[in-house]
């Protein structure tokens, strides 16, 4: 399938690396436009210019700090009026509706590999049922399946996306 | 996905659910206790089976191995409700609804997933009442009860590479909900912060996206599908009651 955000504008807040690049890539793939923002303005331009090599519309110029609300708010009608298309907020939360995603483990570039001899989460990942840690690309896939038309119905659901790590271990939740 | 089996697919979710799976090219085994499907299934093979015969789940299963050698998803969507409330239930309504909601899965489960040979995915259907107090007391039973089952068989075929997950559909318009009393519908519809009832066409995605290789980090997920009903814990009423 392709084309499952065409016509919506995704509000993505941290795109500069990790899950949320790979939510950037994955909603401009699928016909997103996407406005973000960034600390990281180095890791931001990195993304740009993955996202704007494979075709991909998206704007990734202002730093903010997503505490200040008037700059918040700012951002938000600035990107209204430039693109006028239904807007999804990504951030930790999904979707018009609402709904959160959840990943527990995943493995960003900061982290080393949680499977290695001695790392500290070693005893973690080796608990989870599918015998793998996560990938932003994981976590991306189920956003965008909240953000998309085909989750119309879902809000407020808790989209847990662990391997089955907190399934069979409650005190991890 | 090539294969997947849907049970209770003869009509409402079921057929939904195995219909949007034949649109996207999977091979779907519809499943239902009646000799014809009772709604339009021509995309999907239709098998006459009641899930709690295991001597007829023994049947089929050496059927899918032998023409296709695998199955790679199983939605067990077969289930029946049942309105008796808890002073008025008897121990017999109460194992017959246990039967089909959840022996029915369980045999679904242990006759498919020795042909997931190349892991595969499970998605059982809960029910809004598999996580609220709902008032008929044995299908609320019966649906808690599939919660226990997909955690259990989350772990035990995570290794295997098979998923396993439940979602939990509101208020969805289907035969089964047809039947109860218009109040019923009207209470649902109060509590629901999308102010809509569900259709089909709303559950169906959820399934399809658990199945296909979208979701191949997400196993033992309980995902509701019901407008925000169980998310808000009750209190809507009082929102907006006391709404200026």
């Amino acid at each position: 399938m392709s084309g499952r955000l065409t016509g919506k504008d995704a509000l993505n807040t941290g795109t500069a690396s990790g899950q949320g690049r790979a939510a950037a890539l994955l909603f401009s793939a699928e016909g997103a436009t996407v406005a973000s923002t960034n600390i990281n303005a180095e890791g931001a331009a990195e993304t740009l210019a993955l996202v704007r090599d494979r075709g991909g519309r998206m704007d990734s110029t202002r730093p903010l700090d997503l505490n200040d609300e008037d700059r918040v708010k700012a951002w938000i009608d600035a990107t209204a009026a430039a693109y006028g298309g239904c807007i999804l907020l990504i951030g930790s939360t999904a979707g018009l509706t609402g709904s959160l995603t959840n990943p527990r483990i995943a493995h960003t570039a900061t982290k080393g590999d949680p499977l290695a001899e001695d790392h500290p989460m070693r005893t973690i990942a080796c608990a989870i049922p599918l015998g793998r840690i996560g990938t932003p690309e994981d976590v991306a896939r189920g956003v965008l399946f909240l953000a998309s038309d085909e989750a119309s119905y879902i809000t407020g659901a808790n989209l847990v996306i662990d391997g089955g790590w907190s399934a069979v271990l409650p005190s991890a939740s | 996905m090539s294969v997947v089996v849907v049970t209770g697919a003869g009509q409402g979710q079921g057929a939904a659910e195995a219909r949007r799976l034949a649109a996207r090219g999977v091979t779907v085994i519809a499943v239902d206790l009646g000799a014809e499907p009772a709604e339009d299934l021509a995309a999907a093979e239709y098998r006459q089976l009641d899930v709690t015969d295991e001597g007829g789940w023994a049947v089929l299963a050496q059927d899918l191995a032998g023409r296709f050698g695998r199955v790679d998803g199983l939605v067990a969507n077969a289930g029946i409700t049942w309105r008796a409330r808890l002073l008025d239930v008897t121990p017999a309504d109460l194992r017959h609804v246990h039967e089909v909601n959840v022996t029915g899965a369980l045999l679904a489960i242990q006759s498919v997933t020795p042909l997931m040979t190349h892991g595969g995915s499970i998605v059982l259907v809960g029910s809004a009442a598999a996580v609220t107090g709902h008032f008929p007391v044995a299908y609320t039973a019966s649906k808690w009860a599939l919660r226990g089952l997909a955690k259990a068989a989350c772990l035990e075929l995570g290794p295997r590479g098979i998923r396993v997950n439940i979602v939990h559909p509101g208020y969805i318009e289907t035969p089964m909900t047809a039947s109860a009393a218009p109040a019923f519908r009207a209470a649902n519809l109060a509590e629901t912060p999308l102010g809509r009832t569900g259709t089909v066409e709303d559950v169906a995605p959820l399934v399809a996206f658990l199945l296909s290789d979208d979701a191949s980090y997400i196993s033992g997920a309980e995902i509701a599908v019901d407008g925000g009903m169980t998310s808000h814990g009750g209190v809507k009423s009082i929102s907006d009651a006391v709404r200026a």
